[in-house]
């Protein structure tokens, strides 16, 4: 079990400027789809932005309290 | 470790398109390699799928060969890609086709 706030300020430990959207996919808590936007995705490849994001997300994963993350990243379009 | 690392490079030298995941090819037992195994029948090439669902001491080293903590893992000749997350997002790039068709080397 994960709050959305835990997840957003996972991220943002790791990438300040992240715009971060979460979808609880079966309700448990425990997986989610994670949207996240940013400027520093701008450079690197989409596998580079997701290293990043689950880089973030590692504690999370390591204690169970994140059992599945669908990764979704974005620069912002200005 | 090395042995498993060892049988997982010949793996991934044998088949230009693979994914490890949970169940097989006809039966995946997880929705991400479900998914996954979708994604790529897409496109018509050929892919196999190693289930190491039972086998966690090759998904340990998996994990720390790739430094990518979960599965599916996909491997497009020789190299890692992740899962459909990323895969999803170089498709809407245009970045996947192109991969396959050198990987195939079908530049026709």
């Amino acid at each position: 079990m994960i709050s959305v706030p835990d997840i957003i300020a996972l991220v943002q430990a790791k990438i300040p400027d992240a715009e971060v959207n979460c979808l609880d996919k079966t309700g448990m808590s425990d997986h989610f789809i994670i949207h996240v936007v940013s400027k520093v995705f701008a450079e690197g490849s989409i596998m580079d932005r997701h290293r990043m994001v689950q880089d973030a997300l590692n504690p999370a994963m390591q204690d169970g309290r994140l059992h599945a993350a669908e990764i979704k990243t974005e620069v912002p379009s200005d | 470790m090395s042995v498993i690392e060892d049988q997982i490079k010949e793996e991934i030298a044998e088949n230009k398109v693979l994914i490890y995941g949970k169940g097989t090819k006809t039966m995946p037992r997880c929705g991400f390699t479900a998914e996954t195994v979708t994604f790529f029948s897409k496109y018509g090439y050929p892919f196999e799928v190693v289930d190491v669902l039972e086998n966690m001491e090759k998904r340990e080293v998996l994990s720390k060969m790739t430094n990518w903590p979960t599965l599916p893992k996909v491997f497009i000749d020789g190299k890692f890609y992740g899962d459909t997350d990323i895969l999803d997002e170089m498709e809407a790039k245009g970045e996947v086709k192109p991969l396959l068709q050198t990987a195939f080397g079908d530049n026709a």
